[in-house]
């Protein structure tokens, strides 16, 4: 079904939406929460949990691509879930991206910012803009998605060495950018 | 900030990042890239590796051997050198002829797949006595025996190995600091002055190693509409310079190129990105 005709089912309240927003998109949904939270229960729940926040959302959003709106839902309630969970364990391809990501930051940790999340997203978004669309995309599978390596390798046909030398090179221009705008 | 609020960040992007990453399919890789990837061999065969074809375009094709057959040992490959290239023998500091009493420890033996031509490995004793720091022998230069015929075989490159160290490979050589080598040649420039040595060490140890797919990606990433692939393969393989060192011992590194326009070496499959370029 096209993303059009599913936002429109929301629309008029068809319960039809649901299951083809499920259809469409579960898969990769469900894989985005199980790579943050390792427990295919907990990424159950939260699939369920974020379709009934996409029918409660839509109207009054009418999102572009319905699917990219949804994994959206998914990737934070799977992050709240986890950082309830985190003190259990560490061992999840979040922990991995979350760790790498660090390392943009790392150095300052003795300079205390109030940042604005917004601007902040700004920035990171500019820095996506200033990408290749083959990096951009990487960039969001791996930390947006919190996809591994392998996955990312399978959807792009570039070897996970390739793929792990761009992130490298992402995370320090990334780095670079967020300094520049004074956001560290 | 913390990496928590980066995260939350990263979660608030635009729904078309998000949507772009979720479409992309696969890309099949086009018979061009695919003929960049094999030129990327080829190069690395010719100037380089120097085991399979002779070069004619490259400016570093006399170090280039023929070899009459390829073997492994010990987890490496070695080229058998046609005893009749003296040039190329000169070139390595290796003598004309092969007696017996230049044959050190009996290292082992092999067949070729058909079961027809069998062969005697021993090291080379004018170089068993060279030992590194560590203990470590010279591999690079070992003696091939074939029905009482002698030859020398050449180290060529460590049979699984994403990346190596420099410092792996020139250990094969004997050479383990700078102090250790005579004289370095880049090209028609050569080094013979110790500070000029020890820079140049210093800056090929420090390099940052890397396999061939990484490097791959390296020129993937200076490709514009203007320069494709294939044009900076062929620029790198028009302006690569050959690094030939020598240690105090007489013992001649071989295969390693230089590409002047990106700042990196080849040696033995591996690359290596430089800090400093190698030619001021």
């Amino acid at each position: 079904m096209q993303d059009k005709k599913i936002v429109e089912l929301f629309f008029i309240r068809s319960e039809e939406a649901i299951s083809a927003v499920k259809e469409k998109y579960g898969n990769t949904a469900l894989r985005v929460a199980n790579n943050i939270l390792r427990d295919p229960s907990d990424a159950e729940e939260c699939l369920n949990d974020s379709l009934l926040a996409m029918w409660d959302s839509v109207p009054p959003n009418r999102p572009e691509s319905p699917g990219a709106y949804f994994v959206k839902i998914i990737r934070n309630k799977a992050i709240s879930m986890y950082r309830r969970n985190h003190a259990k364990k560490r061992n999840s391809e979040f922990d991995i991206s979350f760790d790498e990501l660090s390392e943009c930051i790392s150095d300052t940790n003795d300079v205390e910012k109030t940042i604005d999340s917004k601007l902040l997203t700004k920035y990171i978004e500019e820095f996506l803009d200033s990408l290749s669309a083959e990096n951009a995309d990487i960039f969001v599978m791996r930390y947006f998605m919190s996809f591994s390596l392998k996955e990312i390798s399978s959807r792009t046909n570039l070897t996970e060495k390739n793929i792990s030398v761009r992130l490298f090179r992402m995370r320090n221009s990334l780095r670079e950018h967020l300094k520049k705008g004074g956001m560290m | 900030m913390d990496t928590n609020k980066l995260m939350d960040a990263i979660g608030n992007i635009d729904e078309r990042f998000i949507s772009s990453a979720l479409n992309r399919k696969p890309k099949k890789k086009s018979k061009r890239f695919i003929a960049a990837n094999f030129l990327i061999l080829f190069v690395g065969v010719c100037l380089n590796m120097t085991t399979l074809f002779r070069c004619g375009s490259a400016g570093v094709q006399d170090d280039n051997v023929s070899p009459l057959n390829v073997i492994e040992h010990n987890g490496a490959y070695y080229e058998q050198v046609d005893m009749n290239d003296t040039a190329f023998l000169d070139k390595y500091n290796l003598p004309h002829e092969i007696s017996s009493d230049m044959t050190g420890a009996w290292l082992g033996s092999g067949t070729d797949p058909n079961g027809i031509r069998s062969w005697n490995l021993y090291s080379y004793d004018p170089y068993s006595k060279i030992k590194t720091k560590d203990g470590r022998s010279v591999r690079s230069v070992y003696i091939n025996e074939e029905d009482g015929i002698y030859s020398f075989v050449l180290f060529c490159n460590y049979t699984m190995s994403d990346h190596t160290e420099f410092t792996e490979l020139s250990a094969v050589y004997g050479i383990d600091e700078w102090q250790d080598i005579a004289e370095i040649t880049i090209g028609d420039k050569n080094y013979t002055d110790e500070k000029d040595i020890k820079r140049l060490y210093e800056n090929f140890v420090s390099s940052y190693a890397m396999g061939g797919d990484d490097f791959d990606a390296v020129i993937t990433d200076i490709v514009t509409d203007e320069f494709t692939h294939m044009d900076i393969l062929n620029e790198l393989a028009a302006t690569a310079e050959n690094i030939r060192m020598i240690s105090k011992d007489g013992v001649v590194t071989s295969q390693m190129t230089y590409y002047p326009t990106i700042n990196y070496i080849e040696w033995a499959l591996s690359y290596f990105r430089l800090n400093d370029p190698a030619i001021p």
